[in-house]
C-alpha cells in the first residue's frame, strides 16, 4: 500500500468513527473531571469565602497560587498527590480501550458492545505488550541518558560553553525521538499482530512488530512523520487561539474550555487516525505478501456454509491472494457480517465496495456462531 | 574631643590636597570619601600557574582619635587554602550557591601569601605579621592577620607599607578564581580591615572590624584610591574597577594595563582571551559589557537593564558618582563568579539561548548594579548587617524589575506561568516554613539552614515594600534620598537608617495609622515575628425593637413587641477579626454593604481578637483586611477577606486550567501503550 493510501484510509477510518473517538474522549474527560471537581471542592473549602480569587479571572497571579498552596492547600496537595494513581488508572484504561479500537478496525464498524467486548477480550495480552513497550522505552531512555552522560563526562573539559551541553542533550533527545517513533510504530503493529493472530505471545508480537517496521522502514517511518504533521499544526493553532482569546472573562473562560475540549477530542481523533493508517498499512501488507498463511481449506469450508455467497467469496479471496495487484478488491469480513446481525444497538458502519455484501447479511445470520469461533483465524481486510 | 577636632581639620586639609593633586574621575574633581585606605598595586598574572603576584603600597590613614599599635588585614583567599579554613568548614566542604569546589584538582586550592612588609624606613615587619581568628577559635583559619607596628600610629597619621604578596587563584566556585583561561580576580590582595572608632556604627570603644572569610558573609572596607597596574598575556582582554588610564605592551608577549579608581572600597578585575567587549553609554557613564562569544546576542539584555537601573537609582536614590560600569558575563565553568558586585564592576550571568521569558540576566544585572549603592557607596558592614546591603538592594531590585517588566511577570514571563520579582521574594519568605529562623540583623555567618538568604534578602525586601506601601512612594523615596545624602561614602548602621525612617516617615505614619513607626522597624529588623491577620467572620443580626417592662414618669409600662418603636437601624453587623501572628501592624479594614456602600476603617492590629460593629440598614456582604495589599508581610492572604457572595469565576478558571493540564498529561502517557 502506498503511504498516501494508508494516510487517507486511516483518515477515513478516523472520520467514520466519531462515536469511538467520543468514547475515548469521554473516558479521559470523566476520569480527569473526577480530579478536577475534587480540586475545585478543595479550592472552595480552602478559600471559598475569601475574596482572594476575585481578580484572578482578569489577572493571573502567582502569589495567589502560592498563598493557597501554602495556607489552605493540604486538600489540593493531596489531590495532586493522588494524580499518580489516576495516571496509572488511565494508562490501564487506555490499554483496555485500545483493544476496542483494534476490534473496531477489524470489524470495520463500531458498536459499544463490540468495542467493549473487544476491549475486554484483548486486555490481558495488550497489558503484557504495554508493559513490554514501556520497559523498552525506559531502557532506551536509560541507555541514551547513560551514553549522553558518559559523553559529557568524557568531553566536558573540551566544552567551552553550555552550548555544547545543550547540543549534546538535544542530540540525545533527538535520538530518543527517532527511536521512539520506531518503538511507537512497532508497538502499534505488534498490537495488530497480536489481535489478528489471536495470539497471547506478546513478546513474539513485539519482535514481529519491530521486524515489520524495519522491513518497511522508510515507508512506515515516512507515514508516521506525515501523520504527525497535522497534529503539530493543530497544536500551534490551538496555542495561538488560546493565547488570543484568553480566560479573562466568563465568556472567554467558557470559550477556552470549549476549545480545549475540542482540541483534546481532536487529539483522540489523531490517535485513531494514526492507528488506522498503520493498521491499513500492516493489514494490507499481510494480505499482499502472504505473511500469514491463509487457511484456504478452512476458509472454503466455512464459506461453503454461506450458501451462494461462499463461492463468490472464495473466488475473490483466491483471486486476491494470488495476485500482487495493489488495487485489490475488498472482501467483506465474514465475521463482520455475522456481528452486524447480532448487534442490536445503533452502529457506525463503513461503506463496502460490494453491493452483494449487503445482500448477504441476512443470509449470514444462521452462521453466526460458527464464525464467532473462527473470526481470528485469518486477517480481515479493511476497507481500502 | 580636642584631638578629634584637630584630626578632623587635618583630614579635611588632607582630602583637599589629595583631591587637588590626584587624577580624579568624579564630577567635581574632589574627593567624595575620606580615602582612608589607598593602594598602589602592581601585579603580574601567570595564566598557567593561576597566580597573581606583585607588590602593593598601602597608604592608610588613622582617622580615629585612638593611637594604634596594630593593623588588621584580610587575606580572603586563604579561605581556599585547605579544608580546615572557616569558609570550607561552614560551607560543608567547599560550596557556595550550589556550586561545589573541585577538590580533586590540585589547582583548585587558593591562597594569599604575604612575603614581605616594609615601612617607609625599609624596616621588615613580616615577623610581626601573624594570623588571628577574631570570630571563632579555628586556628587553622588564615583569612585574617594582625601586623604589630614597631611604633604606634597616632591619630591623623598615615602609615605607608610596602607589601609583597602572591595570590594563587582557586578554581572558581565562590566568587573569585579561574576557570580555564577566564579569571575573575576579587578579594585577591592583602586588604586592610576597618578601624571603627568610638561612635562609628554604635561602637563604644575603638576596635578593628576585620572578620574572617565566612561561607555566609560578604565584606567590609574603607574607601580609598586604587592605582593598579596589571600585567597579563597580551591576548587577554581585561576589565576592571575604575577607568583604564593606559595600556602598554610589555616583554615576553605581555601587556600592562593601568587603572585608576577613586573613592571605592575594593578593586576587582577580570581577564580572558575570549571576551567580546560591547560598549555603550548612559549619560556620561561608559558601559562595558564583557561577553562570552556564545552569549553575544544577549549583550543588549545586560545593557538595557543596566541603563534602567542607572536611571532608576539616580532618580530615586542619588546620582551614580562614577564614570564607568563594567558588566562581566562569566562562562559556564566560571558561574561560581556570577552575580557578584564590586565597585564599578559587576558580574552577571546568562546561558546560551536563554528564553526572553526568563529574566535572569536582567534581574542579576539590576541587582548587582544596585550594590554599587547599597555596599559600594552606602558602605555598610556586610559581615554584621547584611540586610542593609542585600535586603535594601533586593527591595530596589523588585521595584525596578516589577516597574520595568511587569508586576506579575518581571521574573518569569511565559504564557503558562508568570511571576513578578516581588512575588518571588514574598514566596521565598512569607511561604517558607523557615520564616522565623532568625532576625534580619544577625551577624551573617551565624545564619544556618538557609537563613542568610531569607533574612538578608527576602524578608527585608518584603518589610521595606510594606513600609513603602504604607508610607507612600514619595515619602519612601525621601527616606532613600536622605539616607544617600547623609551616608554616602560612609558606614551607616541599622540604627542610622532607622533614625532617617523615623525622621522622614514618622509623622505621616502616625497620622495615617495612629501608631509608632518604631514598632514596625523593631519588629521587622530585630525580631522573628511573623504577621498574620484573619478576617474570621461577618454577621448581620436584625435589630429587634426594645420591649418589655419599663418605668416612665413613675408608671410601670409593659411595652409589647408589636407596640415597640421601630429601631433606627435594621441590622447590627459585625466584622470579627483575629491576629494569628505575633507581628502587629496597623491595617485598614474595608467593609462592603449590600447596598453598595463601602466603609474603611483602621485597626491598630494589636489585640488578638477585635470586633468592628456597624448599625446599618443594609447587611454587610464582604469585608477585607488590608484591601490595597499594603501589608505585604502578611503570610496568609487567603484569610484576609470574607464574603457572603464569593465570585466563583476565578476558582473555575483555575479548575479549567487544572483539568486541561491533567488531560494533557494523561493523554501524553497513554502514548506508551
Amino acid at each position: 500500500m502506498t503511504i498516501k493510501k494508508a494516510y487517507t484510509n486511516g483518515f477515513q477510518l478516523a472520520i467514520r468513527s466519531p462515536r469511538m473517538i467520543f468514547t475515548l474522549y469521554i473516558t479521559n474527560f470523566l476520569l480527569v473531571a473526577l480530579f478536577a471537581l475534587s480540586f475545585n471542592s478543595a479550592l472552595q473549602s480552602a478559600v471559598g469565602n475569601s475574596m482572594l480569587f476575585d481578580n484572578f479571572l482578569k489577572n493571573d497571579n502567582s502569589l495567589v497560587l502560592s498563598d493557597i498552596l501554602n495556607n489552605g492547600g493540604e486538600g489540593i496537595l493531596a489531590i495532586i498527590g493522588q494524580l499518580r494513581w489516576g495516571l496509572i488508572a488511565y494508562w490501564l484504561l487506555n490499554i483496555f480501550l485500545v483493544g476496542g479500537i483494534i476490534r473496531t478496525f477489524n470489524k470495520q464498524r463500531y458498536s459499544l458492545n463490540m468495542f467493549f467486548g473487544g476491549a475486554g477480550h484483548n486486555f490481558p495480552k495488550l497489558l503484557g505488550l504495554s508493559i513490554l513497550i514501556t520497559l523498552t522505552h525506559l531502557i532506551v531512555i536509560g541507555l541514551i541518558v547513560f551514553t549522553t552522560s558518559l559523553g559529557i563526562d568524557q568531553f566536558s573539559h573540551k566544552f567551552e560553553s553550555e552550548r555544547m551541553y545543550v547540543i549534546t542533550v538535544a542530540i540525545g533527545f533527538l535520538v530518543y525521538l527517532l527511536i521512539a517513533v520506531i518503538l511507537f510504530l512497532a508497538s502499534d503493529v505488534s498490537k495488530f499482530y497480536l489481535l489478528l493472530n489471536d495470539s497471547n505471545n506478546f513478546l513474539k508480537a513485539y519482535f514481529k512488530g519491530i521486524g515489520f517496521v524495519f522491513r518497511k522502514f522508510l515507508k512506515i517511518y515516512a507515514l508516521y512523520i506525515a501523520l504527525l504533521i497535522v497534529p503539530v499544526i493543530s497544536f500551534y493553532l490551538f496555542t495561538k487561539i488560546n493565547g488570543d482569546i484568553g480566560m479573562n472573562t466568563g465568556v472567554g473562560l467558557l470559550i477556552i474550555f470549549g476549545i480545549q475540549q475540542v482540541f483534546v477530542y481532536i487529539r483522540f481523533g489523531f490517535r485513531v487516525w494514526i492507528l488506522g493508517s498503520i493498521f491499513e498499512f500492516y493489514a494490507d501488507d499481510l494480505l499482499l505478501n502472504n505473511r500469514i498463511a491463509l487457511d484456504k481449506e478452512r476458509l472454503s469450508e466455512l464459506a461453503a456454509q454461506k450458501a451462494d455467497l461462499s463461492k463468490m467469496m472464495i473466488a475473490k479471496v483466491e483471486a486476491e491472494t494470488s495476485t500482487n495487484d495493489v488495487e485489490l478488491e475488498i472482501i467483506p469480513p465474514v465475521s463482520d457480517l455475522e456481528e452486524k446481525t447480532v448487534d442490536t444497538e445503533t452502529e457506525e458502519t463503513f461503506d463496502y465496495d460490494f453491493e452483494e455484501q449487503k445482500d448477504s447479511e441476512n443470509q449470514n445470520d444462521q452462521n453466526d456462531e460458527d464464525f464467532e469461533d473462527n473470526e481470528n483465524d485469518y486477517p480481515e481486510k479493511p476497507v481500502g | 574631643m580636642k584631638k578629634f577636632s584637630f584630626c578632623l581639620v587635618f583630614t579635611i586639609l588632607f582630602v583637599f590636597l589629595q583631591s587637588a593633586n590626584s587624577q580624579t574621575i568624579n564630577n567635581k574633581n574632589k574627593a567624595l570619601s575620606e580615602r582612608i585606605a589607598n593602594y598602589d598595586i602592581s601585579v603580574k598574572l601567570d595564566s598557567e600557574a593561576k597566580t597573581v603576584s606583585g607588590e602593593l603600597t598601602l597608604n592608610w590613614k588613622n582617622t580615629s582619635p585612638d593611637t594604634l599599635n596594630e593593623l588588621h588585614f584580610h587575606l580572603y583567599l586563604n579561605a581556599f587554602k585547605n579544608t580546615q579554613s572557616t569558609f570550607m568548614q561552614e560551607s560543608g566542604g567547599g560550596a557556595l550557591r550550589g556550586v561545589g569546589m573541585d577538590k580533586n584538582d590540585v589547582l583548585s586550592w587558593g591562597y594569599c601569601q604575604v612575603s614581605s612588609i616594609t615601612n617607609t624606613k625599609k624596616e621588615e615587619l613580616i615577623n610581626s605579621f601573624s594570623y588571628i581568628q577574631p570570630d571563632n577559635k579555628n586556628t587553622h583559619d588564615q583569612t585574617v592577620a594582625k601586623l604589630m607596628l614597631n611604633q604606634p600610629l597616632n591619630p591623623c597619621e598615615t602609615i605607608e607599607l610596602k607589601i609583597k604578596f602572591e595570590t594563587k587563584l582557586p578554581k572558581i566556585f565562590a566568587r573569585s578564581g579561574f576557570a580555564d583561561n577566564y579569571f575573575l580576580v576579587g578579594q585577591w590582595f592583602p586588604k586592610i580591615g576597618v578601624y571603627e572608632h568610638s561612635g562609628i556604627r554604635g561602637a563604644k570603644n575603638g576596635q578593628w572590624n576585620c572578620h574572617q572569610y565566612h561561607a555566609s558573609s560578604e565584606f567590609y572596607a574603607d574607601f580609598g584610591v586604587y592605582k593598579v597596574d596589571i600585567n597579563v598575556p597580551s591576548e587577554f582582554i581585561v576589565g576592571a574597577t575604575g577607568i583604564l588610564l593606559n595600556e602598554k605592551t610589555g616583554s615576553e608577549g605581555t601587556k600592562t594595563l593601568s587603572y585608576l579608581a577613586e573613592d571605592v572600597l575594593d578593586f576587582a578585575w577580570t581577564c580572558s582571551p575570549k571576551f567580546k567587549v560591547i560598549e555603550s553609554e548612559w549619560n556620561d557613564v561608559k558601559i562595558s559589557v564583557m561577553m562570552q562569544p556564545d552569549h553575544l546576542k544577549q549583550a543588549d539584555r545586560y545593557i538595557e537593564s543596566l541603563k534602567i537601573a542607572l536611571e532608576y537609582f539616580t532618580e530615586h536614590v542619588g546620582p551614580y558618582p562614577y564614570k564607568h560600569v563594567t558588566v562581566v558575563d562569566p562562562p559556564l565553568k566560571g558561574m561560581g563568579s556570577a552575580g557578584m558586585e564590586y565597585p564599578m564592576f559587576i558580574t552577571a550571568g546568562t546561558l546560551w539561548k536563554l528564553p526572553d521569558g526568563l529574566r535572569f540576566p536582567e534581574n542579576v544585572t539590576i541587582h548587582e548594579f544596585g550594590h554599587n549603592y547599597f555596599m559600594a557607596i552606602l558602605a555598610t558592614n556586610e559581615f554584621e548587617e547584611a540586610w542593609m546591603d542585600e535586603g535594601m538592594n533586593t527591595y530596589f531590585e523588585t521595584r525596578i524589575m516589577d516597574e520595568s517588566y511587569g508586576v506579575h511577570s518581571a521574573w518569569i514571563d511565559f504564557d503558562f506561568y508568570k511571576q513578578g520579582d516581588l512575588e518571588s521574594k514574598i514566596t521565598g519568605y512569607n511561604y517558607s516554613e523557615k520564616n522565623k529562623i532568625a532576625p534580619s540583623n544577625q551577624f551573617s555567618w551565624l545564619y544556618t539552614s538557609g537563613g542568610y538568604g531569607m533574612m538578608s534578602y527576602n524578608k527585608p525586601a518584603v518589610f521595606l515594600s510594606t513600609l513603602d506601601k504604607m508610607l507612600g512612594r514619595e515619602t519612601m523615596d525621601n527616606i532613600w534620598k536622605t539616607y544617600y545624602k547623609r551616608w554616602k561614602f560612609k558606614h551607616p548602621s541599622t540604627k542610622d537608617f532607622c533614625d532617617i525612617v523615623k525622621e522622614v516617615g514618622a509623622i505621616k505614619y502616625e497620622k495615617l495609622y495612629q501608631s509608632n513607626i518604631k514598632d514596625f522597624l523593631y519588629q521587622s529588623i530585630y525580631t522573628t515575628r511573623v504577621c498574620d491577620y484573619k478576617l474570621n467572620s461577618i454577621s448581620n443580626t436584625k435589630i429587634e425593637p426594645d420591649y418589655g417592662l419599663y418605668k416612665k414618669d413613675g408608671k410601670n409600662l409593659n411595652i409589647r413587641k408589636e407596640d415597640a418603636p421601630q429601631p433606627k437601624f435594621k441590622y447590627l453587623s459585625k466584622v470579627n477579626l483575629l491576629r494569628l501572628g505575633e507581628f502587629t501592624v496597623p491595617v485598614e479594614i474595608k467593609v462592603t454593604f449590600a447596598n453598595g456602600e463601602e466603609k474603611t476603617t483602621v485597626w491598630d492590629g494589636k489585640e488578638r481578637a477585635h470586633i468592628i460593629k456597624f448599625n446599618t440598614d443594609s447587611k454587610i456582604i464582604s469585608a477585607q483586611i488590608d484591601p490595597d495589599y499594603k501589608n505585604i508581610l502578611d503570610i496568609n492572604l487567603s484569610n484576609n477577606s470574607y464574603t457572603l457572595k464569593p465570585k466563583k469565576s476565578g476558582l473555575w478558571k483555575l479548575t479549567v486550567k487544572f483539568l486541561f493540564a491533567i488531560q494533557n498529561v494523561f493523554q501524553f502517557f497513554s502514548a506508551f501503550i
